[in-house]
């Protein structure tokens, strides 16, 4: 049930961002329009100060928030196949369930392909198991990896975000 | 606006820099959620349990952590062999009900806390280990 609420919550969330519309979508690939990385970025910001000042408060204990392991190699691979699929259908996953929603029917054409994709990849076992299985980092956190304190990674987030804000409003009002 | 929430996010993140790690409390708490299980005694089953629940859980895995060798020599019916070195990065999904199977019970309970370090909840490890008294590896079923 809460699953469902957030989900419905973060659809109306992106509708209401325009990030239903493939046309804005595919702006970002080509600096026409920042919107996907300002929701985005946005979002990223929110949660991190958000998880982090609960936390520090006591509210919420971070050991209880599920991180999900990295396999390197399995996951750089995805990311290419999703890629090329988001610049070539101008949606993701989440937009094309939104788009379609919405009566889009490119939004509904992304969905269908993207059911019969997963559908026939789990079918045929493409790569089996040594390759989901590859290349195991854990539940690696940015603190972990980098070797520095949590805070200071948020610090340096929250520094880019809002660096890269500024300079997307300088292209938006230069172009 | 979006000046006023830069503002916020800006303040709340260089405060960020200078408040004690909220990780460093959340490992204290790992730690005691853990020795409350093991406190509590529900970090394990017997063999009468995972009898049980070999016959109604259908996402447990069985996962023996001898050796190669040894688990080649016998094992238990239906279970995976994931050797110790290999349980810290081994694949598993949240979902399901691992079961952790060694000889005597200590590789398995090491294996344990590994496991729930790295946040899979639903861990256990069978009582004894495989040379338990009630145990019989390979019977029908278990």
């Amino acid at each position: 049930m809460t699953a469902l609420l957030i989900g419905i919550a973060f659809g109306f969330a992106l509708e209401r961002a325009g990030l239903g519309d493939s046309r804005k979508l595919a702006g970002q690939f080509y600096f026409t329009d920042l919107t996907v990385f300002k929701v985005m970025f946005t979002a990223i910001v929110t949660a991190m100060l958000g998880v982090f000042w609960l936390a520090r408060l006591g509210v919420v204990d971070l050991a209880n928030i599920s991180v999900p392991e990295t396999y390197l190699l399995p996951q750089l691979l995805g990311g290419l196949i999703f890629g090329a699929g988001f610049v070539a259908a101008g949606l993701c996953p989440g937009t094309s369930c939104v788009s379609a929603a919405t009566g889009r029917a490119d939004g509904l054409a992304v969905v269908l392909g993207m059911f019969t994709g997963v559908l026939l990849c789990g079918a045929a076992d493409l790569g089996g198991a040594a390759l989901y299985s590859a290349t195991p980092r854990g539940s690696e956190t940015l603190p972990q990896l980098l070797h520095v304190p949590y805070g200071v990674v948020v610090f340096a987030v929250v520094a880019m975000a809002l660096t890269m804000f500024m300079l997307a409003e300088r292209i938006r009002t230069a172009s | 606006m979006r000046r006023t929430l830069a503002i916020i996010a800006a303040t709340a993140a260089t405060l960020a820099l200078l408040v004690r790690d909220p990780a460093a409390s959340s490992s204290a708490a790992t730690l005691d959620r853990l020795a409350k299980t093991i406190a509590n005694e529900e970090d394990h089953v017997t063999p009468e349990e995972l009898e049980q629940w070999i016959k109604q859980k259908k996402t447990l895995r069985l996962i023996d952590v001898r050796s190669k060798e040894e688990f080649a020599k016998n094992h238990a019916a239906n279970a995976e062999s994931i050797p110790m070195d290999q349980i810290a990065s081994a694949p598993f999904k949240s979902a399901e009900t691992i079961v952790l199977l060694s000889e005597g019970g200590a590789h398995a309970a090491q294996a344990w806390v590994i496991l729930q370090m790295r946040g899979f909840r639903s861990v256990y490890f069978l009582r004894n280990g495989t040379s338990g008294r009630r145990y019989e590896p390979g019977r029908d079923g278990c």
